[in-house]
């Protein structure tokens, strides 16, 4: 050990006002550990302050040892009190021959790292040491200090809420478990009754359902049966040991008894938010003779278990503070690729599921390079995802097959999503899209996809309502490109619709390394989360990411208005015709402006020929030329064209001129000259898909 | 586990008044009682304005406060600082601290007595400092006035009359009655947790004159606050500086009702002062008696855990009152010597530090000396000097 620390450490013992009569020996033992002890002053309540010693036995003066190691100052000192120092309070380990305080909920090692440094040890000590002395060492504010279980046997596994759940109301439970033993260590498991690897064995859960709060701390010193009956007494589980033996007689084979013990506390215990304590006994047993039945020794040990929580979706929202859910309808991910394996991990991970995978291609090698994860043995994709992620959130896993090999390369996605609360599509596929676009059984969908070999990022997520849909979301995307340089600089790269990296055969598989997937995916299963958290999404959602040179994600994101579904008056139109409602909204003033007259005005939007979709998201205002009446408008051209040009040319063709509105400040249906001038435009344009929109007070309609 | 402790700091050469209560409730609800933080560092080691405000939280703009503040009485040694450290005006005036000061402390909710609306004159003269509050005061009653509602934080206030003060009737819902019990602070119901009784300042007594009634020291509010602690509490009884008479006359209105006048920690009156316990004068009377009744009224100290709190400067075996050593001797009649404080000798006269009380379930209990970072000290340490260099 290097002198110069200890001696440090010794000065700032010596130092410090709240310690006294500081040895001064720094002689290691034979193992290099040096100790320094010291007397503690501790502020005593008044009320003992004459007697110098507090009811529970802590004294004004109090000999601290500290127990240096030759790791100081990578290891901080353990710190030991007198051995008769009261062994009723929480903090300390009561089993041990020497009493160590635990006096920091943290590592103290950690502590010392601080720029306090010793000092922030002696401060905490003392302030440990002033709450023994008022007796207030458990905090209420922190938790229930559940009993210590510094000498485990080993670990039981298993879902506390379902125990729990099951017990409500009743004295005990018994349950089927499964242990293994590992040199010194036990290992048992709820096994819900499936036989398993290990020994069969059973678990005793019991309490007293009238006892009620237990706010009384007994520190742990049971070694024995004596002493187990003897603690669960005063907790006030009085028929523990009739259980026990009635159980033991029963099943004489077995080696352990495996018992749980249900206290309810004043507060939640420590690192949970539940106010049961659940306390964890193995019985080795040993039996004797006492007249003809076989009963178990009071001498058999006793030693304590260390629970573990089994893997559940309620454990993973704990861990990564995620909200409960609003329901346990499926997330389906169409798409087990890069993108959407590392989604569906971070989502899994958060305790959401179950899950839904539909990806029709195998994992191949090239796979190991982005992907989430990696397959031993050949497989699909979406067995290899859907598999993973149960098993993250401890469901079980059910192989479906035959659902997963249908793929939606062709113009079919044949998976029923009935039972399906969200949707995410990571595939990058048009036809996909199309697909997706042309259904109306759907819930609500997230599609997220990578630009630019990963340097831009797109997702976009359909209102709850279903009042933005994807088509409405891809069209405001094709008019951000008029507006948002990023959509700009996406379009502009390739003008076709090609998204560089997904699952269909027309996309290509860019260099591009892992990191540039998962920080897209991060950001985008973090909003994901917050959707499903939020039951959804009000308006439409679009957000785009942008990864900067140095590693920094930038993101834009948008609120898409709504659209509304305009039909002609016969309610048959061929295509579906959606509006914006910031369109519409600026249709139906325009039209109240012009009073009594006709006005009106050219139709932009996209196009989405494959699911017979036309979304309108913008309108240009009548060219000066256009000539306005009480019975007539006519659509004038000056300066038409060009501005047409320039929009397409800005969005690459995405954003088109699709056809003409106009008013009907009286009402009424489509007239003849309405008819007639669509009959033309559609034959000027070659009969591409047009629309002639009219407004009226009572609302719009189709020529 | 966390307590709600109660902290005396040191004061100056010339006495003075200054404590912070700060319960555990889940906003650390903070009543402040008096100030006294002159310019000039205290023995030369304790930087009160620091030692507060470290102990203060921060509002959602970084702002320094408590929630209430007590003004007992008009005194210098009672409102020392109180322009320099603390906000005075509207919240909207808030002021950027300069470089190299401290923010100021925003008082959320203030409490007076009605002396506020009294003007100083020659026979009745004010300090700026007591200026300056009184002026403070008037702007958030008027506003209150103005407005027929409590205010926000900030411009509330809160005023303890007497039986003998006008009834403002515009004012009752922010006016408390000497007499009676409260339990909010700052608009906040803290009935699980505090409690106070208003003891004074009594409505004037039969037999005494209106100059005598007048008097600064006479007009202190007093309080007994109660802190609640599951099952059990502290009691502290906040004495102010009032004198004999005043003690005296608590004494004959509650000694069928002592529970009224118990404590577990008393800041015993005017810094410990002979004329809380006597009317006669030491320098003057040959065999100065002490008051019975007063020193009655001041005893009612819980068995084994009650102590007392002198917050004055170190009280010397001579003839300086306050504090004066007599005094200090009667109150050790009371509580032992090892639960007699004074702040400007804890933990010693060289080095007097914040004396601070937990307030457990056990009694109040000192709270355990805490080490700053050596590093720290040694940074400051470095710079107080200047270091050449060849």
């Amino acid at each position: 050990m290097d002198d110069f620390w200890v001696q440090k450490a010794h000065s700032y013992i010596s130092s410090h006002s709240g310690f006294k009569a500081v040895s001064l020996g720094l002689t290691p033992d034979q193992s290099g550990c040096i100790e320094i002890s010291a007397d503690a002053i501790v502020p005593l309540p008044n009320k003992f302050i004459e007697s110098g010693v507090t009811e529970q036995g802590v004294c004004e003066s109090e000999r601290v040892v500290f127990e240096f190691t030759p790791d100081f100052p990578f290891v901080a000192p353990r710190i030991r009190l007198r051995d008769d120092f009261p062994r009723c309070f929480p903090h300390i380990n009561p089993n041990e021959k020497c009493v160590y305080p635990c006096i920091y909920d943290g590592s103290v090692s950690e502590l010392l790292q601080q720029s306090e440094w010793m000092n922030a040890i002696l401060n905490q000590l003392m302030e440990w040491l002033q709450s023994a002395a008022a007796n207030s060492l458990m905090d209420s504010d922190q938790g229930w200090e559940p009993m210590r279980v510094d000498r485990s046997l080993g670990y039981i596994e298993y879902d506390r809420d379902l125990l729990l759940q099951e017990l409500s109301g009743r004295e005990f439970i018994e349950y089927d478990f499964d242990y293994s033993e590992y040199s010194n260590l036990l290992y048992a498991k709820d096994t819900r009754g499936v036989a398993q690897h290990g020994h069969a064995s059973k678990v005793v859960l019991i309490t007293d359902p009238c006892r009620g709060v237990d706010d009384n701390y007994v520190p742990n010193v049971i070694s024995d049966l004596s002493d187990l009956y003897a603690y669960a007494s005063l907790v006030g589980i009085n028929k523990l040991e009739g259980r026990i033996e009635r159980f033991a007689r029963g099943f004489l084979e077995q080696k352990y008894i495996f018992v749980i013990l249900v206290v309810t506390r004043p507060c939640p215990v420590i690192n949970t938010k539940s106010d049961v304590e659940l306390l964890h006994f193995c019985i080795t047993k040993k039996y004797h003779i006492r007249g003809k039945a076989r009963r178990l020794s009071h001498q058999s040990e006793v030693s304590m278990m260390e629970h573990i929580s089994r893997p559940s979706p309620a454990l993973l929202r704990r861990m990564s503070g995620a909200n409960q859910l609003f329901d346990n309808r499926k997330i389906a991910l169409i798409g087990c690729g890069s993108l959407g394996s590392k989604i569906g991990v971070h989502l899994a991970r958060n305790g959401n599921g179950p899950f839904d995978c539909v990806d029709s291609s195998f994992f191949r090698p090239h796979n190991n390079a982005r992907h989430a994860l990696t397959a031993t043995s050949f497989m699909k994709k979406a067995v290899l995802l859907e598999r993973s992620l149960n098993i993250i959130t401890g469901t079980e896993y059910k192989e479906n097959d035959s659902e997963k090999s249908k793929g939606y390369y062709t113009d079919r996605l044949e998976v029923g999503f009935s039972r399906t609360k969200l949707l995410i599509d990571t595939t990058a596929s048009f036809v996909v899209r199309s697909r997706l676009i042309s259904r109306c059984d759907l819930p609500p969908i997230v599609s997220a996809f990578l630009y630019m070999h990963g340097v831009f990022g797109v997702m976009m997520s359909e209102s709850i309502d279903r009042g933005v849909l994807l088509a409405d979301l891809w069209a405001y995307f094709y008019l951000l490109s008029l507006r948002d340089d990023w959509v700009s600089e996406i379009m502009s790269n390739d003008g076709r619709d090609v998204v560089q990296i997904g699952q269909s055969c027309s996309s290509n598989t860019l260099i591009m390394s892992d990191a540039h997937v998962s920080i897209h995916a991060s950001s985008f299963s973090m909003r994901i989360q917050k959707f499903i958290e939020n039951r959804g999404c009000d308006s439409g959602d679009l957000c785009i990411t942008r990864l900067k040179e140095d590693g920094c994600l930038d993101v834009r994101s948008y609120s898409v208005p709504s659209s509304v579904s305009v039909n002609n008056e016969l309610g048959n139109y061929a295509w579906g015709v959606r509006v914006s409602s910031s369109v519409a909204d600026w249709i139906e003033q325009a039209s109240r402006d012009s009073g009594v007259c006709e006005t009106g005005g050219v139709l932009l939007g996209s196009v989405f020929y494959n699911s017979r979709t036309i979304v309108i998201s913008e309108v240009l205002p009548p060219p000066p030329d256009s000539k306005s009446s009480p019975s007539l408008f006519v659509l004038g051209t000056e300066g038409l064209e060009e501005l047409v040009t320039k929009t397409e040319t800005a969005s690459y063709g995405k954003v088109t001129y699709l056809g003409t509105w106009h008013s009907h400040p009286q009402g009424g249906s489509a007239s003849g000259t309405d008819k007639s001038t669509l009959k033309r435009l559609k034959s000027m344009r070659d009969y591409e898909p047009t629309v002639c929109l009219v407004w009226t007070p009572d609302g719009m309609f189709l020529v | 586990m966390k307590q709600s402790t109660i902290t005396f700091f040191p004061v100056g050469e010339k006495n003075g008044g200054i404590t912070l209560l700060k319960l555990n409730d889940s906003e650390e609800t903070t009543l402040m009682v008096d100030v006294s933080i002159e310019d000039e560092k205290i023995a030369d080691h304790c930087d009160v304005a620091t030692e507060l405000r470290d102990r203060l939280k921060e509002d959602n703009e970084g702002r320094p406060y408590v929630d209430a503040f007590l003004l007992t009485h008009r005194h210098q040694d009672h409102l020392a600082g109180i322009q320099k450290h603390f906000h005075l005006g509207p919240l909207s005036e808030y002021p950027e601290a300069e470089d190299g000061e401290a923010p100021k402390i925003v008082i959320r909710e203030l409490w007076s007595s009605t002396r506020y609306k009294k003007r100083a004159s020659t026979s009745y003269e004010l300090c700026e400092d007591a200026k300056a509050f009184n002026r403070e005061m008037k702007r958030r009653v008027e506003a209150f006035r103005s407005k027929g509602c409590i205010q926000d934080e900030g411009d509330r206030a809160t005023v303890v009359a007497n039986d003998s003060d006008e009834e403002d009737i515009e004012l009752i819902s922010i006016t408390r009655k000497v007499g009676t019990r409260f339990s909010t602070i700052n608009c906040k119901e803290l009935t699980p947790k505090f409690e106070a009784f208003i003891l004074g300042p009594i409505e004037q007594q039969e037999d005494e004159s209106d100059e005598d009634y007048e008097k600064k020291n006479r007009q202190s509010v007093i309080l007994q606050i109660k802190v609640i602690e599951g099952a059990a509490y502290n009691r502290l009884l906040l004495a102010a500086d009032a004198e004999c008479f005043v003690w005296e006359s608590l004494w004959s209105k509650y000694r069928s009702d002592l529970d009224k006048l118990s404590y577990d920690i008393l800041l015993c009156p005017h810094h410990c002062s002979w004329h809380s316990l006597s009317y006669d004068s030491r320098s003057e009377c040959d065999d100065p008696k002490v008051c019975g009744d007063a020193k009655l009224a001041l005893s009612q100290c819980k068995k084994e855990s009650g102590c007392i709190v002198s917050q004055s400067c170190v009280i010397k075996d001579d003839d300086n009152d306050p504090p004066s050593y007599a005094a200090k001797q009667e109150y050790l009649t009371i509580v032992s010597k090892k639960l007699f404080f004074c702040t400007n000798e804890t933990p010693s006269e060289k080095k007097p530090e914040p004396l601070e009380f937990n307030l457990t379930a056990s009694g109040p209990q000192r709270k355990a000396k805490k080490d700053k970072s050596k590093l720290s000290s040694a940074a400051l340490a470095s710079t107080r000097e200047p270091l050449p260099h060849g």
